[in-house]
């Protein structure tokens, strides 16, 4: 249990981190993308991808603790 | 009119628009690949293995997650670096915008008509078969010089601004013609009527 604990300390630290990286790679794809290309797809698959993987990681994670 | 890019002035078209070869972007999908696979495979030899992960198993859990994260943010970070770096020739001028990391941006420009000679390298096997290739436009003066990295059909590129620097250079000795040519006009009519009659 505390190593999970300690774990999930560690993740969230380095999710926060992640969280900054992405609103910027984020901002950079809204904000230099040209009309009609890849840069709005990218940042929105990005976005879902990213937060499909934290929610599945969660639910494992807390699912195997509860 | 629908802009193409931010700085799009009033009347500019848009002619040509580069951006490096999906071939240069290659070796970023590859690092990327392998970085998802390690856990996959990771786990497949976990389960193979018949490892009993007990305790640990969140840990592990967390690990690979953190991983793929990581996977995905040198994806976004490739993507950026390759897809926001673009040449764009206009019917006006030159631009070269560079984007290096995120927090690394440059944007050089110049007018079509200070172009004075283009120049196309192609290097390697791969630029060979692949055709992409460098273009490098020389501009007159002081003025800096252009560097198109490994643009697809480097050569068609190239004639393409060549032969656009040529109409922009004609446009401006047709207004000059007639701009020589109405005040010659005026003047001669003026310098009709001054002349006494007798």
């Amino acid at each position: 249990m505390t190593i999970t604990l300690v774990g999930l300390i560690i993740y969230f630290i380095f999710l926060f981190a992640f969280a900054i990286f992405s609103a910027f790679a984020v901002y950079h794809l809204f904000q230099f993308g040209y009309v009609g290309d890849l840069c709005r797809p990218v940042a929105i698959g990005y976005l879902v991808a990213a937060g499909a993987i934290i929610l599945f990681t969660l639910i494992l994670t807390l699912g195997s603790v509860v | 009119m629908q802009k193409m890019f931010p700085d799009q002035k009033e009347g500019e078209a848009v002619l040509v628009f580069l951006r490096r070869h999906w071939l240069t972007f290659f070796p970023s999908i590859l690092i990327i690949f392998v970085l998802f696979l390690i856990p996959l495979v990771a786990f497949l030899a976990i389960r193979l293995a018949g490892l009993a992960l007990g305790e640990f198993r969140p840990l592990v859990v967390l690990g690979f997650s953190s991983e793929i994260l990581m996977g995905l943010a040198f994806f976004v970070a490739s993507f950026i670096d390759y897809y926001l770096d673009v040449s764009i020739v206009t019917n006006q001028r030159i631009i070269d915008i560079e984007q290096k990391g995120l927090f690394n941006r440059s944007i050089a420009q110049q007018e079509l008509a200070r172009v004075q000679d283009v120049k196309t390298r192609k290097a390697g096997i791969f630029q060979t078969f692949f055709d992409y290739g460098d273009v490098f436009i020389q501009t007159a003066g002081e003025a800096p010089n252009f560097e198109f990295k490994s643009v697809p059909k480097p050569d068609e590129a190239a004639q393409k601004i060549m032969a656009l620097h040529h109409d922009v250079l004609e446009k401006g000795y047709k207004e000059l013609e007639e701009k020589l040519a109405e005040p010659s006009q005026e003047g001669a009519e003026e310098g009709l009527k001054e002349i006494p009659k007798i």
